[in-house]
């Protein structure tokens, strides 16, 4: 099974590279990779939350309720 | 059956009489539903109740297990009670009560505040017993009709808000007698499955349409869930006791997915500025370093423009120096220069003898001269 796309933790990784960039001491190039993987996060989060659709299941008694 | 013939009409000993009334009352009557009010209601020896239903015109006694009756019971109160009729050997007539409902508002009302006092002192509503709920949680375990409106007002919500959950419903019915038992199977099979949450939810109805949600026995297992619970059943004004058993209460069904999963398009505009900012701390980061440069490169001309004018000073001092000692700028000043015959410069009387030749230099022009008398520094004559 494919791993499901974890938004709370691309999501706080986003925070986090923020949250650095703010440090102005920073090396440029360790700044420029910071901003191509916030940039890369950004597009992955609105793609989630643009596509991402819920399953509805009904539940019939003995079933497997893990997936 | 131990009669004894008295022509065509059997009869009975006593204990075969009573014998045989309760298979007759049993074949007739047993799961008969009777309506009546409770009056002179006891628990005895806090396993057993005995009261009577009646109503205008007539009263009959009556016995249950507290276990099996369960709920919360006084005089006065208006209930539906299915029976078994029973003729006891030495106690008379009774009916053994095997369910109990209160029927009407005011007899609902009030067996809710008595289980709620109940409930309330076994600290089953307690603050401290309150759980967060994961935000947003991936899977969901759902208790409702499949039928309801409450159903597709929370699918509808939810879906409209956020996605990639999993919500599993667990069907069950939600009103009339065989609810609380369904709501209980559902909630326990729900509490048992991988969910991050278990929601139980209805829409709004009459006091008795909602009766199953105060039951004792649906708060009990909402209480006991392993998994966090949210519960929403009704409107906004209803407020059942298995809401007050849950981890968090919504006031209604669509409420219920809004305290769930956050918003999408929130989400969407903080993306937005997240991007606008990670630009604009790109930008800072770069002119930063940029300004860092432009002082180096200040500092360092500032640094080149010193040192040269103080190369520049140093010339110029050695070229006043060299001016100052040239020779011709002697002569200029009137200064002369002696050479002896050979041409070597004389410094020093020792180095001529009186009667010598030699030639004095000037700026303009040489004279040949000779030396008649020589004096030392001290007037001495040299000869």
């Amino acid at each position: 099974m494919a791993k499901a796309f974890d938004y709370q933790a691309k999501s706080k990784e986003l925070e986090d590279i923020l949250q650095k960039l703010q440090d102005t001491g920073l090396p440029v190039d360790e700044a420029l990779a910071l901003f191509d993987r916030g940039e890369k996060l950004i597009v992955e989060l609105e793609s989630y939350l643009k596509m991402a659709e819920n399953t509805i299941k009904k539940h019939t008694a003995g079933a497997d309720l893990s997936e | 059956m131990n009669s004894l013939s008295l022509g065509e009409t059997p009869v009975f000993t006593v204990a075969d009489f009573v014998a045989a009334t309760n298979q007759t009352l049993e074949y007739a009557l047993s799961g008969a539903v009777v309506q009546g009010e409770i009056a002179n209601f006891r628990v005895s020896k806090g396993k057993w109740l005995y009261f009577d239903l009646k109503d205008e015109l007539a009263s009959v006694r009556c016995f249950a297990s507290l276990f099996q009756l369960g709920g919360s019971f006084e005089d006065g109160m208006v209930v539906r009670a299915r029976v078994l009729p029973k003729l006891h050997e030495q106690y008379g007539f009774s009916l053994t009560v095997q369910s109990m409902q209160p029927v009407g508002e005011g007899s609902l009302r009030r067996a809710a505040d008595l289980l709620r006092a109940k409930l309330e002192a076994e600290g089953l509503f307690s603050t401290e017993r309150k759980r967060m709920l994961p935000y947003p949680p991936q899977r969901i375990g759902l208790v409702a009709s499949g039928e309801s409106a409450a159903y597709s007002d929370f699918i509808k919500v939810l879906q409209a808000r956020w996605g990639g959950i999993t919500v599993m419903l667990h069907d069950t019915l939600v009103q009339g007698d065989a609810a609380p038992a369904e709501l209980v199977r559902a909630i326990t099979a729900a509490s048992q499955g991988d969910y991050d949450v278990v929601v139980m939810t209805r829409g709004g109805g009459s006091a008795d349409d909602l009766a199953a949600f105060n039951d004792e026995a649906v708060v009990r297992a909402v209480a006991a869930s392993r998994v966090p619970t949210l519960v929403a059943i009704g409107h906004e004004r209803d407020e059942s006791l298995a809401e007050l058993a849950a981890d968090v209460r919504a006031s209604t069904p669509s409420n219920a997915a809004e305290l769930l999963v956050p918003d999408r398009s929130d989400h969407l505009r903080a993306l937005a500025a997240y991007h606008a900012q990670l630009s604009e701390l790109l930008a800072r980061q770069v002119n930063d370093k940029l300004s860092h440069l432009k002082g180096q490169r200040e500092a360092l001309l500032s640094t080149i423009k010193v040192l040269f004018s103080h190369h520049q000073a140093s010339q110029s001092l050695r070229r006043q120096l060299l001016v100052a000692l040239k020779p011709l700028t002697a002569l200029e000043r009137g200064f002369a220069l002696l050479r002896d015959s050979e041409g070597k410069v004389v410094r020093s009387i020792s180095m001529i003898q009186v009667g010598q030749t030699f030639t004095v230099e000037l700026v303009d022009g040489t004279i040949d001269v000779v030396a008649q008398k020589m004096y030392s520094k001290d007037k001495k004559e040299q000869k």
